[in-house]
Parts: C-alpha cells; structure tokens; sequence
C-alpha cells in the first residue's frame, strides 16, 4: 500500500501536461520513420533499371479498344522487393527498439503493408485481362490504385497512424496524389522515353522525406550524456 | 455522490512518479526497466519502490 500522497504542491493541469510531455518523448523514441522511406525510395529507384531490362507485354481488347502495357517487373519485382522490404522494416524496428528500451507498434505496419501489397498485386493481374475502358477516368484511378508506389503510399498512411507522426501523414498525403495522378502522353511503347519520370520523382519524394526524417530524428538517438 | 472531482484521485496510480510509469507503459506497451529510470530520472531504488506500490495496487 502506499504511503504517500500525490505531491501536495503538484498543478493538476501541471501534472497532465507532462504526462502528455512524456507521452510524446515515447512516440519521438518510436519512431524510426526515415528507415522505411529511405527502403522504399531505394526500391523505386531500383525498379527504374528493372522495368525497362525486363520483358514487357501489350494486350489489346476489341471492346472496349483498349491496350494495356505491362512489364514482368509489376509482378516478380515489386511484390518480392515489397515483402523483403517489409521483412527488413520490422526487423529494423524491432531491433531499435531493444536498443532503445522501449516497444513499437511496427507490426500493424508490416502486416498491412504485406497485405496491402499482394491484395494490390491481385488487382493489377486481375485489371490486364479487365482494363478500364476509360483510364483517364474513375475507372482509371483504380488502376494508379493497384500500382506498387500506390501500396507504398497507403501502408505509409497505416504507419503515419501507429506512430502518431503528422509529419508523415503530410507527407504521405503528398506523395499519394502524385503516385495516383494518371500520367500518359497519348501513344503506347513498352518503353516511352519519360518511363522513368514518375518513378524518379516518387523516388525523390521518399528520399527527401527519409533523409529529412533521419536529420529530425538524429539528435534523438545520440546518447544522454 | 463523491464530491469535488480530486476526491476521485487514487494516489497508487495518480501519484506524478506512478502517472509517469503508467503514461509510458501505455504508449509503449512494452519497457525495459532503464528506459523508466532514464526518462523519469529515477535511482534505480526509487523506481523499484513506485513499480512496487503499482504491484500491490494490482493485485488489491
């Protein structure tokens, strides 16, 4: 039993608001956000070379006359690298998180962001043999939605949310418009000269983020001294 | 009818030192026992003595 008394000169007001103090410096020693940005902008710049050293393939339906290009990198790359990248996410965290002394909340992260990736994967496969007949349209956002950066962009929202992080969130809801943004010129070739252009800017988007992330968070994980 | 709302209070997990434990168990869900005494700035006795007083409150 206990045999003081809350201190008698504590504020109230004082003492929730360093419990939310507290609580906050927990979430900052959570977080290890700049990891998995930096991972996923690696893979996207990764799959620059990938996607065009890989075999493409165009199918063509008469009704409606729509053409789909798609190359194998869609569906052997990106859902392997996916997994492994969550794999090594989760690893990450938890590692840092017996270093630091404190648990995470990566799991949520790691297991919708798998599910996410091969539920989107589904979707592609199922959109080559169903294209949208309108894919500048409403049916067309479907398919920027099934694409991999796109299940990059949802999982962050998941991991914005376990770690609280706003900053992510921000970020996040800046870097979705751009993945789910239809972007095409008109003509279809399995490799258009500006292949790479969306690929390099949502891989610019990571990295910018992740290295800022890693400079917010660095004075964090310098020792007390 | 309990009267001012402080009359609530439970000093075993009101207490700022126990809140502060609690506060931290909660966001975490897990953590080690210096993590508590760094962030609290605690001697590790001291510590022992609230988990302790939280225990036994547990257990009642």
């Amino acid at each position: 039993m206990t045999t003081e008394a809350a201190y008698p000169g504590d504020d109230p007001n004082r003492l929730l608001s360093n419990a939310r103090e507290l609580a906050q410096r927990v979430r900052k020693d959570q977080r290890g956000t700049w990891f998995p940005l930096l991972v996923f902008a690696l893979l996207t710049f990764v799959s620059i070379p990938v996607r065009r050293y890989s075999g493409h393939h165009l199918d063509c339906l008469a009704v409606p006359r729509v053409c789909t290009v798609y190359s194998d990198a869609e569906f052997v790359y990106w859902p392997i690298a996916l997994v492994l990248a969550y794999v090594a996410i989760a690893a990450f965290y938890i590692r840092r998180s017996r270093a630091r002394g404190v648990g995470t909340r990566v799991r949520p992260y790691a297991i919708a962001g798998i599910i996410i990736a091969v539920a989107l994967t589904g979707v592609a496969l199922w959109e080559v043999h169903h294209p949208p007949a309108d894919p500048m349209g409403l049916s067309g956002l479907a398919l920027q939605l099934a694409r991999p950066e796109a299940a990059i962009g949802l999982a962050l929202l998941v991991l914005a949310w376990t770690e609280r992080n706003r900053a992510l969130l921000l970020l996040t809801l800046a870097y979705l418009p751009a993945v789910l943004m239809p972007i095409t010129f008109g003509w279809v070739q399995p490799n258009p000269p500006w292949y790479f252009y969306p690929a390099v800017f949502q891989g610019s988007v990571l990295l910018l983020g992740g290295i800022g992330f890693a400079l917010a968070q660095r004075p964090l994980r310098s020792p007390p001294p | 009818m309990t009267g001012h709302p402080a009359n609530g209070l439970d000093d075993t997990v009101h207490q700022r030192v126990r809140l502060g434990i609690l506060t931290i168990a909660h966001e975490a869900r897990r953590v080690e026992f210096s993590y508590l005494r760094n962030n609290l700035e605690l001697t590790a006795g001291n510590l022992s003595q609230h988990l302790g007083v939280l225990e036994c409150g547990d257990r009642s």
